[in-house]
């Protein structure tokens, strides 16, 4: 692949930040690293996209990970005490053999999904991480934090090949009213709130 | 004026105006009563792309408008399935006069109701399952209680649903290249199997049906009712518009044979398990699963027949779901719907249980009651069809009636329920209920008014 800087910058920022999603350290840092999902996106569609929609595409990002880090990330909670455990470990190792897997099928999917080649491979990638992820954990911040990221990368690819202005704000809204209802949904009742750990 | 600012646009608006006035009950649900049977009236007797005089004015009432730059349209033909979708609506409305349903729940149906017509105005076609997602995600706050489970059922709904979207977006689009150049085997195989699994997601064809048992079980049984109820109308509408635009998918044989294939064993496994389940709420989510499989298996005969009973079937099943929910929540939040707690449920309150056996026996295709002529057209068809396909058809039928005779064993073996009666309105509603559902056993035509327009829009499927 002959890619121009900008999208090598975003598939290195989009890969490494689902990989730090999969491994699942701690709150902050997945919100923090869907976050670098969208910018990382928003470098990959730098040549492809009008900066009006790139914006839009980056503030919705932002807006997302606003919405489920309030009331569910204690910014100010100190770290915890060992960062990699062997989890964390097992899983980093399992996000890159999924990177080598998504890596070697790309190809055959892009005979039927006339996207650039960078943008098909980081939305299989997250697809493919964002499911195993859910299927191996049960904790509902984390899983919005996955469906945010599969839907993320569903609108990489239908707004490419659709090119409508009208899917494209359906996607914004679709996105920003999961990133609400997670939200709502990780709401503990007030005599609750104080037992919320940043430890997933 | 534009037939979609009249039944889209307009309705939305009134159901974000309604949430500022959630306090005042009344108003609210008399406000919705009102603007949906003038909506259904509309839908009946004013066509679209006609004018309308007042005096000295007049209005042209055109079936097309603009939305970001394409076509939302509501044709005459469509206007019938209009008319369906609001009455339907005043239907769970007056419900509400007899349940307790969150303050919520009349302006947030209202905006649902409005983005479901949309699904049918949207042109393209496919676009109409982003506004399926987005009625969804409207109402999932509805859904939501703290007290039951901690949102895995509701989280688990909303995955299966968008991974639907994504899988029925991407196959709408493929098919469009396939329309292009239909002896393409690459693509036309990718798209079917695109649009096989979307639809899977969203019918909760098995192995991915788990979402609608965990949902139904730990919701508010008025609105999963309300939301299943809408969701299975709407996928279903999506796959006739799919059968109807793409010329490659009708004569496209295997398709058929697939759909065939799927109902039955979404029938066979719904009803399997619809027995062996012990809450209401989940007895009642394996039913639905096994409807949908009737209603696939029928699509898949194709032709003018198996329509007409698909669409007779899904208004039945749409009225038996309102008063399964309707009584299930007059229960009240005390009692639990397990199957031990509602041991002798009957000799405590009969009307309720009465409603509830008559709704699902309904459904299921009892003799005397509204499923039944559907059910024995059914298995001619499906004998007519093949033995195997006839015999299978009738084993799932026969699970179904299984289950209902296992839930009224429960109702009459003696137990403890509360003392607590209905009150006379959730007896007069659940009585009226009770003999409309007797009414249309005894006159199966009684929906024939919609089923022919609907029909109408889809001839193209079936040959006609």
């Amino acid at each position: 692949m002959n890619l121009p800087l900008t999208s090598m910058l975003g598939l290195g920022l989009i890969s490494g930040s689902m990989l730090l999603i999969l491994m699942s350290i701690e709150r902050r840092a997945s919100l923090l690293a869907f976050a670098g999902l969208y910018l990382g996106g928003g470098l990959l569609l730098v040549p492809l996209v009008t900066p009006q929609i790139l914006i839009s595409i980056v503030l919705t990002g932002m807006a997302d990970a606003t919405l489920l880090g309030t009331g569910n990330v204690r910014l100010q909670a100190p770290l915890p005490g060992r960062i990699i455990t062997p989890r964390s470990f097992f899983r980093f190792f399992l996000g890159l053999i999924i990177w080598t897997l998504v890596y070697s099928f790309e190809n055959k999917v892009a005979a039927w999904i006339p996207i650039p080649d960078s943008t098909l491979f980081a939305a299989l990638f997250i697809i493919c991480c964002s499911i195993l992820s859910v299927a191996l954990g049960n904790d509902i911040y984390l899983n919005f934090v996955n469906l945010l990221a599969i839907f993320f990368a569903f609108q990489l690819v239908y707004m490419l090949i659709e090119g409508s202005v009208l899917v494209f704000a359906f996607m914004t809204v679709i996105n920003l009213l999961t990133a609400l209802f997670g939200a709502i949904l990780n709401l503990k009742p007030e005599e609750a709130q104080s037992e919320v750990g940043d430890q997933l | 004026m534009s037939a979609s600012a009249l039944w889209v646009y307009f309705p939305f608006l009134c159901g974000l105006f309604l949430l500022l006035f959630v306090e005042k009950q009344r108003f609210v649900t008399l406000f919705a009563l009102i603007l949906c049977a003038i909506l259904t009236v509309i839908a009946m007797i004013i066509p679209v792309n006609s004018l309308i005089v007042m005096g000295s004015n007049s209005i042209i009432f055109s079936s097309d408008s603009d939305l970001f730059g394409r076509s939302m349209s509501i044709n005459r033909s469509e206007q019938t399935a209009v008319a369906f979708f609001y009455s339907f609506a005043v239907l769970w409305f007056t419900g509400t006069l007899f349940v307790n349903v969150y303050r919520f729940f009349i302006p947030a149906a209202l905006m649902v109701i409005a983005l479901l017509v949309g699904v049918m105005a949207v042109d393209p076609f496919i676009y109409g399952a982003f506004f399926v997602i987005i009625a969804i995600l409207i109402f999932l706050p509805l859904l939501w209680n703290e007290h039951q489970g901690d949102g895995q059922a509701i989280f688990r709904f909303l995955f299966y649903q968008i991974l639907g979207l994504i899988f029925l977006s991407l196959g709408g689009w493929l098919s469009t290249s396939v329309d292009l150049n239909p002896q393409d085997e690459f693509l036309l195989k990718r798209a079917v199997i695109l649009l096989f699994f979307g639809f899977s997601f969203w019918l909760a064809v098995f192995p991915f049906h788990s979402w609608i048992a965990m949902l139904m079980e730990k919701t508010n049984p008025y609105i999963s009712g309300f939301i299943i109820s809408l969701l299975q109308f709407s996928s279903l509408f999506l796959l006739l518009n799919f059968l109807n635009t793409y010329l490659w998918m009708r004569t496209y044989g295997p398709l058929f044979e697939g759909l065939k294939l799927t109902g039955l064993l979404l029938l066979l496994v719904g009803s399997l398990w619809s027995m062996f389940q012990k809450n209401l709420q989940r007895m009642l989510a394996f039913t639905v699963v096994a409807e949908n499989g009737i209603s696939v298996l029928l699509l898949g005969m194709g032709t003018k027949t198996t329509v007409n009973i698909f669409l007779s079937y899904l208004f039945i099943h749409v009225l038996a779901l309102l008063i399964w929910s309707m009584a299930t929540k007059d229960l009240g939040e005390s009692t639990s719907l397990s199957f031990t707690d509602l041991n002798g449920l009957f000799f405590r309150k009969p009307y309720i249980s009465l409603a509830i056996l008559m709704a699902f026996f309904s459904v299921a295709g009892m003799p005397l009651l509204a499923g039944f002529p559907m059910r024995v057209s059914l298995l001619s068809v499906c004998f007519a069809d093949s033995d195997t396909l006839g015999w299978l058809a009738s084993i799932g039928c026969w699970l179904l009636l299984f289950s209902g005779f296992r839930l009224l064993l429960v109702f009459l073996r003696p137990g403890t329920i509360a003392e607590e009666k209905e009150s006379t309105g959730q007896r007069i509603a659940l009585v009226v209920g009770m003999l409309i559902l007797l009414f249309i056993g005894v006159f199966p035509g009684f929906f024939n008014v919609f089923i022919v327009g609907i029909q109408q829009q889809y001839a193209i499927i079936f040959g006609g």
